[in-house]
């Protein structure tokens, strides 16, 4: 039914947030804390953007700029800090997202902002009897394009060939020949990139504040833990049925919806301690 | 259990002088830092400066519950607040309910908390790390979660406050609520308890838990029980947690939510990791060096976050293992150079 | 002391006074030090800043009229990121540093934390903007006031309001805090009483992302209006939701603090036609707030003040309306002129009860349309004092 559809969309956003973070978490073995600031940030830029430029635009500068800040950011942190203890860079990220938070704070004031969707997707369609909004069918079909897309970029390139190596294994990956730098620039840029596009798509759905991204990236780091940290399937996988169960528990079991993510993870944990599709390591 | 210490030593920490003259000194420091701890409310005379400190102290104590936890370990947890909030809202219930006498509820909320932990920590520390810390994240944010909406029970986002008998273990009350003298108790306790951490670090069950965290499989092939070892790090680690949260419950006298909430867990990880978990007195050091820094840009601006972030990722970058990290190595150049 | 003795003594005394009068008319008083502990970062910063900005505007205009009782006003920013373990550590920063008269901070559980320890640091607070009941009821403290419509003022205009409403089945959109369940409560309370019955009733929690189950379930009850009690973000992310699936087309909307200044200016057209309770308006016809209005839109062009500003700057008068009546700059001498005063506020002459230290003022009902070429509440309905403040229930015991 409609409540069904429901959980799609939140699953969907959900997943492209996710997917990001595994992009990341896969190559350069970093939790990065950081990625709700970037999301905030995406959000931000597009909604910059839109204004002057319009919905579309904004959405195509935001995913370049964070991308853009995803090859910087790699080159001059996760880089240097690969040699170092994980929990370095894990402080770091910290860091990052309260500078992030304050700098847009300044840029951008510490109003709320709210964003229309496209006029394009403003309108509704019949949906199983009932008024449902296009643009949470778009929210929909942007997850699936993503997933779609990585998949075919992963299984089908060369590059997506040593993405899958290299989260498997970076030592041997590297021991290959594989520049494992250059390419983990480029994933890094695409998980940011990814992180902005789900910023962008926030907008016709949530309130825009700088702290936004605290309000999504505690079910984004289960989505991803539970779909297993390097599997882009297992976080399909897990935003799906995290997103399904939120959902259906906020209709029905209303008091402990808001834990259903967290218990999800915990039993995934308990019984596949490597999570849905992850490798073990 | 019968295999000498020697066996699994090598791969453990400092070498240094041998063990009885380490001791020795350690328990020097420690009564050294206990006077001056108590000296410190004749020397500041100044009431914000002894509340600041108060208050830092008892982050301390919080960051080197994580601290020890990374270090016997190699575990970080992400949720201990749920150690921290659930002393301090078991104070605040006992004071609601009136179920124990006061001192009765302050050693239960030591001792649950680490009950629990010990628990728990039977399951999950066998996890990979990183579902061991989002474990603890999730039923740190489920415990949030549960006092957030037991509105009858504890009031909610609104909080609730600690009743506290007019006597605690035969001290005024006065004691635990007074900046100059809180300050004492605190810092008493810290000391103690880094001192006993440290002391438990050189014992053979510290040592055995360091070979545990640094190849689990051998620690048990050469015959030790691998699991009940780290549950019992774990539930120490817990208690400390819940040390902290009854101080803070005696001091604030209120309980919110927010003492569960990951962001407290966060915060006191960012302390512990910027001390350095190396060292047994990394965490407190860095803990109350950030919540002084903090306190203090904050004092000057609005964009404390800014200032802080950045601050944070330049001495993270600079020094990897923290400000112990930086003071050992100060002191072992000043040792190389003597002459 | 033989009376010899005595007379020299008074003599003495006379004397040294009548040498130490002129000094002490001709040395400066002490100013007045106002702290605010509000949420400068974080969550609820745009309430923070609204508040702040009340706050300055009334420190400035006083300065600029001589001080307050020829004191110089100062006042004190930190942040506590409305967090009360945070809210408690600022503000007794704020009291030790001599700023120990305290306004304006955001949320309750912050006023709750600091309240019982206004007596050990030796300080007062009035609140402005705080809801929670127990303010002013079972957490109530003779250094605590509050000038804003406490929840169960609220609670009180609904039941008018809903008499006039055609609409007989009702939703309810509450988020799961405190707050958010006592409005739903005292919503199902007065629906019962005027005969309308409550089909659906919803909880979402604080921070969610997505409403979409709620508002289907609301679509689903048959319910021909809607309660809402959402506030800030969470009012503004469930109002754009709700507006793609056409929800404020279908059903009768109204709410408390889902419509305030604020969120219109975000939302626009989007929330035209929701009723709301209003605690204050810039809209209000009395002489004081329309002189009020137009030094606010001086200080701040095109801008006119919101709720949380009007209220906060009625704190701020009744503040410096008694360290005049006081003379001194003590919160225990302040304190005291303020329990049971009556004071000119721009909503005209209301009391500070003096059982329960809250307030007594009237509460509002409006609806969202153009006024003055700008969208915003527009108040269609004045509770007046005597039922809109209702009553002490005993709880609190000063």
């Amino acid at each position: 039914m409609i409540q069904i559809v429901n959980g799609l969309v939140y699953g969907s956003f959900l997943y492209v947030l996710a997917v990001g973070l595994v992009l990341i978490f896969g190559l350069r073995r970093v939790t990065n804390f950081a990625h709700g600031g970037f999301f905030m940030v995406g959000a931000y830029v597009s909604y910059a953007a839109a204004v002057h430029l319009g919905f579309w635009t904004g959405m195509v500068v935001s995913v370049a700029a964070l991308a853009l800040f995803g090859v910087l950011l790699d080159r001059f942190v996760f880089r240097p800090l690969s040699k170092e203890e994980p929990i370095v860079t894990l402080l770091v990220t910290f860091g990052l997202l309260f500078v992030l938070e304050d700098l847009v704070r300044t840029i951008w004031g510490k109003d709320f902002i709210s964003v229309a969707a496209p006029d394009a997707l403003a309108g509704s369609v019949m949906l199983f009897g009932s008024q449902f909004p296009v643009y949470r069918l778009f929210v929909i079909g942007v997850a699936v394009i993503v997933a779609l897309g990585l998949a075919l970029w992963l299984r089908a390139t060369r590059v997506g060939l040593y993405v899958r190596a290299s989260s498997v294994d970076p030592v041997t990956t590297g021991m290959q020949g594989v520049d494992t730098d250059r390419l983990s620039a480029f994933v890094v840029a695409i998980g940011t990139g990814l992180a902005g596009l789900s910023g962008t798509i926030a907008g016709p759905l949530m309130a825009l504040s700088p702290s936004m991204g605290g309000y999504i990236i505690i079910d984004c780091f289960i989505v991803v833990v539970t779909g297993g940290l390097t599997s882009f399937t297992g976080a399909f996988v897990a935003a799906l049925v995290i997103g399904q169960f939120h959902n259906l528990g906020l209709v029905y079991l209303p008091e402990v919806a808001s834990v259903i993510p967290l218990l999800i993870m915990v039993l995934v944990l308990g019984l596949r301690p490597q999570g849905l599709a992850g490798t073990g390591k | 259990m019968s295999e000498p210490v020697s066996r699994v030593a090598p791969t453990v920490g400092a070498t240094g002088p041998a063990p009885r003259a380490a001791s020795g000194r350690m328990l020097v420091s420690a009564v050294l830092l206990l006077a001056a701890g108590v000296a410190v409310p004749w020397l500041v005379g100044s009431q914000l400066m002894l509340t600041l400190m108060t208050q830092a102290v008892i982050y301390a104590i919080l960051a080197t519950a994580i601290g020890f936890l990374i270090r016997q370990n190699g575990l970080t947890s992400f949720g201990h607040a749920a150690f921290f909030g659930l002393a301090v809202y078991l104070l605040a219930l006992n004071g609601k309910f009136d179920l124990v006498p006061a001192e009765v509820a302050v050693l239960a909320a030591i001792a649950l908390p680490a009950a629990l932990a010990f628990a728990a920590g039977l399951v999950i520390v066998r996890l990979p790390p990183l579902a061991f810390s989002m474990i603890t994240l999730a039923v740190a944010q489920s415990l949030h979660e549960l006092m957030l909406r037991w509105r009858e029970l504890a009031n909610g986002d609104d909080g609730m406050p600690v009743r506290l008998p007019s006597t605690l273990f035969g001290f005024g009350v006065e004691l635990f609520q007074s900046p100059s003298t809180m300050f004492v108790v605190c810092w008493c306790a810290l000391v103690l308890v880094v001192l006993a951490l440290a002391a438990l670090s050189r014992s053979h069950f510290g040592v055995l838990t360091v070979a545990i965290r640094e190849n689990e499989e051998r620690a048990r092939y050469i015959g030790y029980q691998t699991l009940v070892p780290r549950a019992v790090v774990f539930a120490i680690s817990g208690a400390i947690g819940g040390l902290a949260g009854v101080l803070f419950a005696l001091y604030n006298a209120f309980a919110t939510p927010g003492a569960l909430h990951w962001s407290l867990s966060g915060e006191a990880l960012i302390m512990a990791v910027i001390g350095g978990a190396k060292a047994v007195w990394g965490p407190p050091l860095g803990a109350m060096v950030f919540f002084v820094v903090k306190d203090a840009v904050g004092d000057l601006t609005e964009h404390w976050p800014a200032i802080i972030g950045a601050t944070l990722i330049v001495v993270t970058v600079m020094l990897p293992h923290g400000l112990s990290g930086l003071v050992e190595r100060i002191v072992r150049r000043l040792k190389d150079n003597r002459p | 002391m033989n009376g010899s003795k005595r007379v020299l003594l008074s003599i003495a005394s006379a004397v040294s006074l009548a040498l130490a009068l002129p000094g002490a008319a001709g040395a400066a008083k002490e100013p007045l030090k106002i702290g605010v502990p509000t949420a400068l970062t974080g969550t609820y910063s745009a309430l923070g800043d609204e508040a702040k900005r009340a706050v300055e505007f009334a420190v400035n205009e006083a300065n600029a009229a001589g001080g307050a009782d020829g004191r110089k006003v100062e006042v004190r920013f930190l942040d506590t990121e409305a967090k009360p373990e945070l809210a408690r550590q600022q503000a007794e920063k704020l009291a030790l540093e001599g700023f120990n008269i305290m306004t304006a901070t955001i949320a309750s559980g912050e006023v709750l934390a600091i309240g019982p320890m206004l007596n050990r640091w030796n300080a007062m607070f009035v609140a402005t903007i705080n809801k929670a009941n127990d303010i002013t009821g079972k957490q109530c403290q003779a250094r605590l006031f509050r000038v804003n419509r406490p929840d169960n003022s609220d609670a009180a205009v609904v039941q008018p309001w809903l008499k006039t409403r055609k609409e007989a089945k009702w939703a309810i959109v509450a988020a799961d805090i405190a707050w958010g369940r006592n409005s739903g409560e005292s919503f199902k309370a007065a629906a019962g009483a005027t005969g309308k019955s409550v089909v659906s009733e919803n909880y979402p929690p604080f921070g969610s992302n997505d409403y979409a189950a709620h508002i289907r379930k609301v679509l689903d009850s048959g319910a021909e209006g809607v309660w809402v009690a959402l506030a800030g973000r969470d009012a503004i992310t469930f109002a754009r939701q709700a507006k793609q699936f056409g929800l404020f087309e279908k059903v009768t909307t109204g709410g408390v603090s889902f419509t305030t200044d604020g969120t219109v200016k975000v939302l626009g057209d989007v929330v035209k036609g929701i009723h709301t309770i209003v605690n204050y308006s810039a809209t209000l016809d009395t002489p004081a707030n329309k002189k009020f209005v137009a030094d606010w839109a001086k200080a701040y062009p095109g801008e006119a003040p919101i709720n949380f500003q009007g209220e906060t700057y009625i704190g701020m008068q009744i503040i410096l309306q008694a360290v005049k009546r006081s003379g001194s700059v003590k919160p225990a001498d302040v304190a005291k002129a303020i329990s049971g005063g009556t004071f000119e506020t721009i909503l005209g002459t209301q009391v500070m009860r003096k059982a329960d230290n809250q307030l007594i003022g009237p509460n509002f009902f409006g609806l969202v349309e153009e006024a003055g070429g700008k969208l915003q509440p527009v108040i269609k309905m004045t509770v007046p004092a005597e039922l809109a403040t209702p009553v002490p229930d005993g709880s609190c015991k000063l």
